[in-house]
């Protein structure tokens, strides 16, 4: 198991030191000024002089994706339970369910904050719709999808539907709902940033779509960069904990279909 | 006991077709003129060819699907199991849980299902240690078994099995076979076995009815006399090997 870790480990850091001498090596022999691309060691040190406004930005951020995150697997969840009831509920609906992975975020984030002012609710609504889709798709898709030969077994002990749902559906439909979650859990990191852009809580207490969108402007592009850096950190601990967490729920009886 | 209007005066079987038709619109019938009875206790295989219906029969003797015409009686509306093809295993639930299923779906008390289930696991013999595995950490033959422990676990009057062991090999299929009747002599529940291994079907039955496709009809009803227990050597007794080929003549159409 850790040997497995380590040779799955190996890989990605020889590529990623790789990449970061190549970067040094750049900066260096073109004499880049660090305002268009500082060198992995300006980036470190913003990153460390900066280390406190940057960790309580992450904070921040990381706050109102792991909200936007949970209703949306709360509210899809709900929304698919809905849809798997009947085919015509699916044919009305499901064009408007596509709409939503289909608007430009950033057109109707506007919206959300005229209509809902801005603040921290304002963040996670965006961050929430954004990452909804994916959770109504394949919960829906688990919940429907199952195997004629498992419901001829309920129908042959006269099952109701509500023991259809509730020993046949849903348990089917527990790793999609991973699978949905995994996919929505980095777009809720991109939600919450993107609902920082618009919505912004003061200078004071902010996160790191607020550095993101001033540090280029005023050309701190060490800061841009160790932001982005931590933006997608945050996505990638995101990801990894949704993971584990279906390996948890999911347990022996399908552990290994998750990689 | 079921009303009277379901009892055929001169009957005493447990399940019967009568003129039992299937057909859906533009395709050839699937089933045409269907004439059968079963008695109590009896053990009854359906051969034919794929296509022939013969799993439509044991689908309409558990109401999973309806005749087009015709009556199908089953008598003192008795428990049914099925075993399927698949052995259609619930992959989130382990040996146990899978077995106590129809036991949950029923809503027989908890405290109620666990003799049924013991009952069940020692029928069909499964090891302690592999109680709490899952589907996916069985081999074939081991989810086949489990598929059957839980068509036996509600103590059904009719089992209706639906080629269970054509996914097995040759060995684990006989010794399958040699399991069943083991079960079926100590429990004494009527059976239904639907399979295209003419041999499977002579170990097996009291009576074997064979099937042409297009429509799915009984061309030819062959009593096989050899009685129980019947040993793993009868396989190859002459009278065994006559009985399996005037079954196979049968099925491609030709002379008794």
């Amino acid at each position: 198991m850790s040997r497995r870790l380590v040779s799955r480990a190996i890989p990605p850091i020889l590529l990623f030191l790789a990449v970061i001498a190549l970067w040094h090596a750049a900066v260096e022999l073109l004499r880049l000024p660090p305002y268009l691309l500082p060198s992995p060691a300006d980036v470190a040190r913003g990153a460390w002089r900066r280390s406190s406004e940057l960790s309580a930005a992450t904070g921040v951020t990381g706050a109102g994706a792991v909200c936007g995150f949970t209703a949306s697997v709360v509210l899809g969840t709900g929304i698919a339970l809905v849809f798997a009831q009947s085919g015509v509920i699916r044919a009305s609906c499901y064009p408007y369910a596509i709409f939503l992975q289909t608007v430009p975020i950033v057109a109707i984030a506007p919206l959300i904050v005229t209509w809902f002012g801005s603040g921290f609710h304002s963040v996670v609504l965006i961050s929430c719709v954004i990452s909804l889709f994916p959770i109504i798709t394949s919960v829906t898709t688990g919940l429907i999808t199952i195997d004629p030969g498992l419901q001829d077994l309920f129908r042959l002990h006269r099952a109701t539907r509500w023991q259809m749902l509730r020993k046949l559906q849903i348990p089917h439909a527990v790793p999609y709902l991973v699978t949905g979650a995994r996919t929505s859990s980095g777009l809720a990191v991109v939600g919450a940033i993107v609902g920082e852009f618009f919505v912004g809580y003061g200078t004071r207490h902010h996160g790191l779509g607020f550095i993101i969108l001033y540090a280029g402007p005023q050309l701190k592009t060490d800061q841009l960069f160790a932001a982005t850096l931590a933006s997608a950190l945050l996505g990638v601990v995101m990801f990894a904990a949704t993971t584990g967490l279906g390996r948890l729920v999911l347990g022996r009886w399908q552990a290994e279909s998750l990689n | 006991m079921s009303s009277a209007s379901d009892r055929e005066p001169a009957e005493s079987s447990l399940l019967a077709m009568q003129s039992v038709a299937v057909r859906f619109a533009d395709h050839p019938p699937v089933l045409e003129d269907l004439d059968f009875a079963v008695g109590h206790g009896q053990f009854v295989s359906l051969v034919g060819p794929s296509g022939c219906g013969k799993t439509t029969i044991l689908r309409l003797i558990a109401h999973l699907a309806e005749p087009t015409a015709g009556r199908v009686v089953v008598q003192d509306a008795p428990r049914t199991a099925f075993v399927f093809q698949e052995p259609n295993l619930l992959p989130w639930r382990n040996v146990v849980d899978n077995i106590r299923l129809p036991l949950e779906l029923l809503r027989i008390p908890g405290r109620d299902q666990r003799p049924a289930v013991d009952e069940s696991l020692r029928m069909i013999g499964l090891r302690r240690s592999d109680h709490g595995k899952y589907p996916r950490m069985l081999s074939g033959g081991m989810r086949m078994r489990v598929s059957l422990a839980r068509a036996l676990v509600t103590r059904p009057h009719i089992l209706l099995l639906d080629e269970p062991f054509a996914a097995l090999d040759d060995m684990l299929r006989q010794q399958l076979n040699e399991e069943l009747l083991r079960i079926w002599q100590a429990q004494q529940w009527t059976a239904l076995f639907v399979t295209h291994n003419v041999a499977e079907s002579v170990f097996l039955s009291q009576r074997v009815l064979v099937m042409s496709a297009h429509p799915g009809q009984i061309v030819a009803e062959v009593p096989i006399p050899f009685p129980y227990p019947r040993a793993p050597d009868l396989r190859g007794d002459p009278e065994f090997a006559r009985l399996a080929a005037r079954i196979s003549q049968q099925l491609r159409g030709g002379p008794v």
